[in-house]
C-alpha cells in the first residue's frame, strides 16, 4: 500500500491489497506508532488511516541516516524519499507523538526534488504491485 | 549704256518720242539684266500649306523679289494666296482617276499695272501711270500614275515658284504634296562667264579657266571618286576612331588589326555570338569562344560518355548473316535472342564457334559450342555411369578457397573431417546414435564474456536463451546477449541465473533501456565463507507478501490490558529497511486488537497486537503483511 502522491494538504495512497486509493489529509496524521504503555512508541513508523474498502492498514516508515539507498529512480527510491517527506512535513507540523518530544527531520532537497520530482511530489514509477499484476 | 535721244531746242516733242526716252532707257536696264543672264527668285515667295487650315490653296512668303528672262522686276510686297483647286483658264485641277495624280506649276510672271486715268487731246482715255507688277498662274499637267505623272515645261516668260501635287478626293494640299526642287532659284551669273586662276591647283585641271570648267572637272573627279573609277583613297589615308579592341587610327590599320586579331588564338573570344535555343543543349550568349568552348565541352562529354550517348536504336548498322535488322539496338536484340535461343532448330551454342581442344585421353574436336556440349555430354555421361572404377577419391582435388582443410584431396579430407567429428562426436559405425555428443570441449575464447551456447527454442523472440562463461561466473541469460560491454535486450524484460564461484544470483531487468549494465531487481545468494548466508539477498525495487499473527488470553477473572507480538522474519533480506508494510487482515477476534508494526529493519520487523481483554476471552489477529522497499 504505498503512497503516489504528496501536497501539503493530503497523500494519496493505493492499497496494497486491494488497489483502491483515497486521499488523507495530512491533519489527520501522526508520528509515532505504539501502545498506550508509556515507552511503547517507534518514531520511525507513521500509521495511515485503516483502507476505507478492505480495511488493510499501511505503516510508512522512514529511512535511516547511513542507511543503503535503493538505485536512484527507480520505484523504491522514489518511494522512499516520498515517505521520508511526508514524516518531515508531519514533523514540522507538529503532528508528532506527544512522547516523541519535538523532531525535526530533513525535508527533501530542491536539488533532488528538480531531479526526482520535476512534476510535483508524484510518483512517476510503477509499484512493483502492479507490474506484477500487468504481467 | 542705254541708246540716247538728243532733244533739241524749240523742237516740239511728240507723245511717242517722250515714250522713246523711258523705252530705250527701260531698255538698257533690262539688256544689262539679260547680259548678265540674271533672272530666278532673289527672295520670298516661299510656298507652305495655306494657314490657319489648309485647304486646296497655298500660301507665299512676302515681300518676294525677282527677275525674269527679259531682266523685268517681279515684287510683291504682301503674302499670297494661290488656289490651286482650278488653274488660270478656271479648268478645275481634280484627279478624277483612283491610283492617279496630277503635277500643277505655280509660276510668277510680269504684269504692268495701269493706273491715273486721264484724257488725251483726241478725247481718249489712257493711264498716266504704267507701274511694274506680277500675276501668279497655275498651270495643270495631264493625270497620270503614281509616281510616273508628268509635270509641266518651264515657261520661258515666266519663273516656276513650286509644284503641287493633286490627289483623288483631296480636300488639303499639306507640305508633302509641295515640291520646290524644280524651282527657279536666282542665278546672278553663269558660271561660264566668271574666270578662275589654275596656275597652283594639283588636282583639277578645268578645260577652261572659268568657274563652270572648274565646278564641271571637280564633278568629275568626284564622280570618278565615288564611283570607285579614279582618285580612290589608300585605306591610310581614310580616318578611323579607335573602338573597342581595335586601337589604330586609320581604316587600313583598323582592318589589319582586326584581321590580326581575329586570326590569333584569341580572336574567337572578340566575336559576339548570341543564344541559341536547342534540346536538350541551348547555347547561352556569349562569344564564338566561349560558345566554342561549350560545344567542345558537351561533345567530348558525349564522346566520352560510357552511358546514355545514343540510344543504340539510332546507330545504324548493315545486315550481316543471321542478322537482318540495320541498327545496333536491334541487331544486339537479335544476337541476343538468336544466343538464347534453346530451341532444337537454331540454339544459341550452335551459333558460337570453338577450336579444337587437345587432352588425353579425350580430345574435342574443332565445331561449335552446342557440338562440343553434346560431345562432352556423351563422355560424362558414360563417366557417371562407370560404377567403380571411375576415380579414387584421392585423385579428386579439393580446392578449398576457404582455407578449412590441412588435406589437398578428398581422401585425405573426408579423413581429416571424421577425426574433428569423431573427437565430440559419435560416428554412425559405433552403434550409438550418429552425431551424438561425447563430452564438449571447447579452448578458451577472445573477450570479456564467452558465449558457449546460444539457443533458439522455438524460435519465439523473447526466449532465446544464451550461456556466458566469464572469469568469475556462469551466465545463463533469457533475452539478451553481451555486445563485449554492455547486455543487449532483444525485446520486452531479461531474466538471467548467475552461478559464480562465491554467489548464485538471479537476476531480471525490466526497464525500457535497450542496453544496461545494472540489473533491476536480483536476489543474491551469498556461498563464499565470508559472507555465507541462508537467505537471498534482495536488490532493485522488491516487494514482500506472507503471513504473521498472535493471540493472547486473558486467563485472569477480571478484563485486563493485553499485549503481545512476535518478529516477522523476512525470507529474503532487503535491501534496506522497507518503507511500508501493510497489513491486511485474514481472520481477528471479534474485538479487533490494535495492531502495529515497529522496529523494522531489512531482515523484518516486531509485529505486536495490544487489547483490553475480558476474563477468559480471547484476543487474535492473523494476515497477510506486505513489504515494500
Amino acid at each position: 500500500m504505498p503512497i503516489e502522491e504528496l501536497t501539503n494538504e493530503d497523500v494519496l495512497q493505493r492499497c496494497s491489497a486491494c488497489q483502491s486509493t483515497a486521499r488523507v489529509r495530512l491533519a489527520t496524521l501522526s508520528i509515532g506508532v505504539g501502545s498506550t504503555l508509556p515507552d511503547d512508541v517507534d518514531g520511525r513508523v507513521l500509521r495511515l488511516p485503516k483502507c476505507p474498502t478492505c480495511k488493510a492498514e499501511e505503516f510508512l516508515i522512514r529511512s535511516i541516516d547511513g542507511q543503503p539507498m535503493p538505485t536512484p529512480g527507480n520505484y523504491a527510491h522514489l518511494h522512499r524519499l516520498l515517505v521520508d517527506q511526508l514524516h518531515a512535513q508531519l514533523a514540522k507540523a507538529g503532528r508528532v507523538d506527544k512522547r516523541l518530544g519535538k523532531l525535526k527531520l530533513s525535508e527533501l532537497t530542491s536539488a533532488n526534488r528538480k531531479e526526482f520530482f520535476p512534476d510535483g511530489l508524484k510518483l512517476p514509477a510503477t509499484p512493483p504491485e502492479k507490474t506484477v499484476r500487468a504481467l | 549704256m542705254a541708246d540716247r535721244l538728243d532733244y533739241y531746242f524749240r523742237q516740239r516733242v511728240t507723245e511717242a518720242e517722250l515714250d522713246l526716252g523711258f523705252a530705250l532707257l527701260e531698255k538698257a536696264v533690262h539688256d544689262l539684266a539679260a547680259d548678265l543672264r540674271i533672272y530666278g527668285v532673289v527672295s520670298g515667295g516661299v510656298p507652305s500649306p495655306h494657314s490657319p487650315v489648309p485647304d486646296l490653296s497655298i500660301d507665299l512668303t512676302a515681300p518676294a523679289r525677282a527677275y525674269d528672262n527679259l531682266g523685268q522686276r517681279l515684287f510683291f510686297g504682301t503674302g499670297q494666296t494661290v488656289s490651286c483647286a482650278t488653274d488660270l483658264s478656271g479648268i478645275p485641277t481634280d484627279v478624277s482617276t483612283a491610283g492617279s495624280e496630277r503635277w500643277l506649276g505655280v509660276f510668277l510672271r510680269f504684269k504692268r499695272l495701269l493706273s491715273d486715268p486721264r484724257t488725251d487731246g483726241n478725247s481718249q482715255q489712257v493711264f498716266f501711270r504704267r507701274d511694274e507688277s506680277f500675276e501668279l498662274v497655275v498651270r495643270q499637267a495631264a493625270e497620270g500614275a503614281v509616281g510616273t505623272a508628268p509635270r509641266l515645261a518651264l515657261q520661258p516668260d515666266e519663273l516656276l515658284l513650286c509644284d503641287v501635287r493633286r490627289r483623288p478626293g483631296q480636300t488639303q494640299v499639306l507640305a508633302a504634296d509641295i515640291d520646290t526642287t524644280r524651282r527657279q532659284a536666282f542665278v546672278f551669273v553663269q558660271g561660264s562667264s566668271v574666270g578662275v586662276t589654275t596656275g597652283g591647283w594639283n588636282t583639277l585641271a578645268p578645260a577652261t579657266p572659268t568657274v563652270q570648267a572648274a565646278l564641271d572637272a571637280i564633278d568629275a573627279e568626284l564622280t570618278g571618286h565615288f564611283a570607285g573609277t579614279t582618285h580612290r583613297h589608300p585605306a591610310t589615308a581614310v580616318d578611323f576612331t579607335p573602338h573597342g579592341f581595335v586601337g589604330a587610327n586609320t581604316v587600313q590599320g583598323a582592318v589589319s588589326e582586326l584581321v590580326d586579331d581575329l586570326a590569333a588564338a584569341t580572336g574567337a573570344g572578340q566575336v559576339g555570338a548570341g543564344g541559341m535555343p536547342g534540346n536538350p543543349n541551348p547555347l547561352a550568349p556569349g562569344t564564338v569562344a566561349t560558345q566554342l568552348t561549350a560545344l567542345l565541352g558537351l561533345l567530348n562529354g558525349h564522346v566520352g560518355a560510357i552511358s546514355n550517348a545514343h540510344p543504340a536504336s539510332a546507330i545504324s548498322a548493315a545486315p550481316h548473316n543471321y542478322i537482318a535488322t540495320t541498327n545496333v539496338q536491334a541487331q544486339l536484340q537479335s544476337l541476343v535472342a538468336a544466343l538464347a535461343d534453346s530451341g532444337a532448330a537454331n540454339p544459341g551454342a550452335s551459333r558460337v564457334g570453338s577450336p579444337a581442344m587437345p587432352g588425353a585421353p579425350v580430345v574435342m574436336a574443332q565445331g561449335t559450342v552446342a557440338s562440343q556440349l553434346f560431345a562432352l555430354l556423351i563422355g560424362l555421361n558414360g563417366h557417371i555411369n562407370e560404377m567403380f572404377s571411375a576415380h579414387p577419391a584421392s585423385t579428386i582435388s579439393v580446392q578449398d578457397a576457404a582455407a578449412r582443410l590441412n588435406a589437398g584431396n578428398v581422401e585425405d579430407a573426408l579423413a581429416e573431417v571424421m577425426l574433428a567429428l569423431g573427437a565430440d562426436h559419435y560416428r554412425a559405425n559405433e552403434n550409438v546414435g550418429a552425431g551424438m555428443h561425447r563430452a564438449i570441449h571447447q579452448p578458451p575464447f577472445t573477450g570479456t564474456k564467452a558465449l558457449l551456447w546460444d539457443a533458439q527454442g522455438t524460435g519465439a523472440g523473447g526466449a532465446r536463451l544464451r550461456v556466458y562463461l566469464d572469469a568469475d561466473s556462469l551466465w545463463m541469460v533469457m533475452n539478451a546477449s553481451w555486445n563485449g560491454t554492455q547486455w543487449a535486450k532483444t525485446s520486452g524484460n531479461v531474466g538471467a541465473l548467475r552461478l559464480g564461484r562465491n554467489t548464485f544470483e538471479l537476476l531480471h531487468e525490466n526497464s525500457s533501456a535497450t542496453v544496461f549494465t545494472n540489473w533491476s531487481r536480483s536476489w543474491r545468494l551469498p556461498i563464499d565463507n565470508n559472507a555465507v548466508n541462508s537467505a537471498f539477498e534482495l536488490s532493485g525495487s522488491v516487494r514482500e507478501t506472507g503471513y504473521c499473527g498472535v493471540k493472547m488470553y486473558n486467563a485472569g477473572s477480571a478484563s485486563q490490558f493485553l499485549m503481545q507480538g512476535n518478529v516477522v522474519s523476512f525470507r529474503s533480506r532487503f535491501p534496506a529497511a522497507p518503507s511500508s508494510i501493510t497489513l491486511a487482515v485474514r481472520d481477528s477476534s471479534a474485538g479487533v486488537p490494535t495492531t502495529q508494526v515497529q522496529t523494522i529493519t531489512r531482515d523484518g520487523f516486531a509485529f505486536t497486537i495490544h487489547a483490553n481483554v475480558g476474563s477468559s476471552n480471547w484476543s487474535y489477529w492473523y494476515g497477510d503483511y506486505t513489504a515494500i522497499a
